[in-house]
């Protein structure tokens, strides 16, 4: 590989990038929108960020009233009392409702026998309602179990992993460099194709550039392109929604080591699906196929362990996981030493795509 | 005797069970524009790409510049300049940007305003290549592939789905080049182009080479020979007849074969002795193209 030839095509495929329409809007804008986007959605839900729980208590007795005391002492709930005559269900209904509590009626005759029944209804969808409802139940089961053997009563509700954090909007910030790195694939994914049909890879062998020397400089360009996005990206979660990450020069470091590895396996994929692609028309169904699997079963937006065991499997097998993973580990947990295997795994992923991607293009005739 | 740049000895290309060029052999040498004319599909794009280095060949030997463009392709690309069909480059570059890429690329001394200049493009350099004409373009990748001074330049149907008028600005550089030293391999299947350009012409049909000879020598060996057509007004009409001289009539037009210039300027000086004055002189001579169409017939079967 020649440095030189690959730096001066660097140069000029980065002012080709920045003259066309697109290129600038994915580089810039799309980070923005993203990011505005999903911090108005869930930047102001999280931690210290209350969450509307209606209660409604159909048991006569004043003991049950000690449960809604402390669920309002957790502060994590605003609580709406509604009266014992109300339809639930239509409530919920009419009033949009995410999260409710039930107290049934003979809550107290069944408490003294050992049983305790509650009912929480929740919106699926709601991740966050979901899990409080979920752990406020367990809670007070264990409260009252507590209360059985005679050791102090108290109310605990489960606060998200990482107390420092005040917004949620960190937890989906790894999620995002994800996508802009993923996004990847389909940098060239068009451009092989079009590449191959204008005859452009042979007009630029004329001055000596290999193929392994082409997806060199696309690396380069697409890791500083992606780096600016996730400039932009962090900036506006900070600026806008007081996003808090471990941004520790080693994190940084590390972080883009991770993004580098994670641009070589992309653009790699890319190019060898650009590969089996005969016109730029196929290739967005080529990328779609690829693109939407690897974003929803990587842990880009949702757990891998919410996800069914089969599913947990195929995740394992995806490089944005070990992407994910990495880049959790270093800017949210700022653990360093968790990183190494993903890191590793990355590494590897990233030679082997790399090496497959350049030996393919370089041996076909035709590209 | 002149020296030899390319040699191609028994060259063939198959493409599964379709024989592409089948046993062709030929030499271009130092300084001569070397023409291969055909129809499309005769197997002209393969044997150029097989020269460049660009594609492998089946059988045969290939030396270009005394070497093997299988295995010395980088040594080979440093002395040659190659403007492929449909010649494209990265659309939002403009036209120095693209020159000054080859220039660095290839370590070349030349200027980016001497290149653009020499394929009257400098008016052009800050101009995007989406937004060049098609002829620019061709004198865009024409200039590109002059930037390391090479001493063979491939053009591969330079002018291919260009109007006339681009057509003949591409050929006013390519003229230029004639007589700079440079072997310049033209495949077209414009005829007026190689008769106008080439030193010498090679005819492909159907992976294999018709004939390879210049341009006059195709014309005077195929060719009907020189037609003088004229006409006069009546008093001079019998005076021409009265001459005896071997003609034809055409409508209203008299019309001679001509064998030589000699014998062109001879009959002109009889008719200025019998001071007759001919109207309408024409002196046609069967071109590259109806000769072509003649051997190979119009849509390339031979007949």
């Amino acid at each position: 590989m020649n440095l030189r030839r690959i730096l001066l095509y660097l140069k000029l495929d980065a002012k080709s990038f920045m003259r066309g329409k697109t290129g600038p809007f994915f580089l810039i804008v799309f980070p923005i929108i993203l990011i505005l986007l999903f911090g108005s959605i869930f930047g102001s839900s999280g931690a210290t960020a209350k969450t509307t729980l209606v209660v409604q208590n159909l048991d006569p007795g004043n003991d049950t009233w000690g449960i809604v005391n402390s669920i309002n002492q957790t502060g994590l709930f605003s609580v709406v009392v509604i009266a014992p005559d109300v339809n639930i269900s239509t409530y919920i209904a009419q009033n949009s409702i995410d999260s409710a509590l039930q107290i049934p009626e003979n809550f107290s005759v069944e408490f003294s026998k050992g049983v305790i029944s509650l009912t929480y209804y929740s919106n699926p969808s709601n991740q966050i309602a979901s899990a409080l409802g979920q752990t406020l139940a367990n809670e007070i089961a264990q409260s009252y179990n507590s209360n059985l053997t005679g050791s102090k009563s108290v109310l605990l509700v489960s606060r998200p992993v990482l107390e420092k954090f005040s917004k949620t909007i960190d937890y989906y910030i790894p999620g995002f460099i994800g996508f802009t790195i993923l996004s990847g694939v389909f940098a060239l994914i068009y451009q092989v194709p079009n590449y191959r049909e204008k005859k452009i890879f042979r007009q630029l062998s004329f001055v000596g550039l290999t193929k392994s020397e082409w997806l060199a400089a696309s690396v380069i360009f697409f890791t500083l392109s992606t780096f600016i996005s996730d400039l932009v990206l962090v900036g506006i979660g900070y600026a806008v929604f007081d996003a808090n990450l471990s941004l520790s020069i080693q994190s940084i470091l590390l972080s883009a080591v991770v993004i580098f590895l994670g641009m070589i396996s992309f653009l790699s994929i890319g190019l060898l699906a650009g590969l089996l692609t005969k016109e730029e028309n196929s290739a967005s169904l080529i990328g779609n196929v690829i693109f939407y699997p690897m974003l929803f079963l990587s842990g880009v937006f949702f757990p891998i362990s919410d996800m069914p065991a089969f599913l947990q499997v195929v995740s394992e097998f995806l490089p944005l996981t070990y992407f994910i993973k990495a880049l959790d580990n270093l800017i949210l947990f700022d653990n360093i030493q968790a990183v190494v295997l993903p890191i590793t795994i990355m590494a590897v992923i990233a030679v082997l795509l790399f090496f497959a991607a350049s030996y393919i293009a370089t041996n076909r005739e035709r590209l | 005797m002149p020296e030899t740049v390319i040699k191609i000895t028994d060259l063939s290309k198959s493409y599964g069970k379709f024989e592409a060029v089948k046993g062709i052999s030929f030499e271009i040498f130092r300084g001569e524009i070397f023409s291969i004319l055909g129809h499309n599909g005769a197997g002209k794009t393969t044997t150029l790409e097989i020269i460049e280095g660009q594609r492998t060949r089946t059988s045969g030997t290939v030396q270009v510049l005394g070497m093997d463009p299988e295995t010395k392709r980088a040594e080979i690309s440093q002395r040659v300049g190659i403007l492929p069909q449909d010649f494209n480059f990265l659309e939002l570059i403009n036209c120095g940007e693209a020159v000054d890429f080859y220039i660095k690329s290839l370590n070349a001394k030349d200027s980016v305003d001497g290149i653009l200049e020499r394929v009257d493009l400098l008016d052009k350099k800050r101009s995007l290549i989406k937004n060049l004409s098609g002829g620019e373009k061709h004198k865009l990748g024409l200039g590109l592939a002059l930037v390391n001074d090479p001493e063979i330049l491939f053009l591969d149907e330079p002018t291919t789905g260009l109007d006339p008028v681009a057509r003949r600005s591409v050929w006013k550089v390519i003229e230029r080049l004639k007589g700079s030293g440079k072997s310049i391999i033209l495949t077209t299947h414009y005829l007026e182009e190689a008769q106008k350009l080439a030193d010498r012409v090679c005819i492909m049909d159907r992976g294999m080479i018709t004939i390879t000879a210049t341009p006059d020598e195709i014309i005077h060996k195929y060719g009907k020979g020189s037609v003088l057509r004229l006409s006069f007004s009546d008093p001079d009409m019998k005076a021409f007849l009265k001459l005896g001289m071997k003609h034809r009539r055409s409508g209203d037009f008299i019309e001679i074969d001509i064998s030589t210039m000699d014998e062109f300027f001879s009959i002109i000086d009889r008719f200025k002795e019998i001071r007759i004055s001919p109207e309408n002189l024409t002196l046609t001579r069967d071109t590259l193209e109806d000769i072509f169409i003649d051997l190979m017939g119009a849509d390339g079967n031979e007949s």
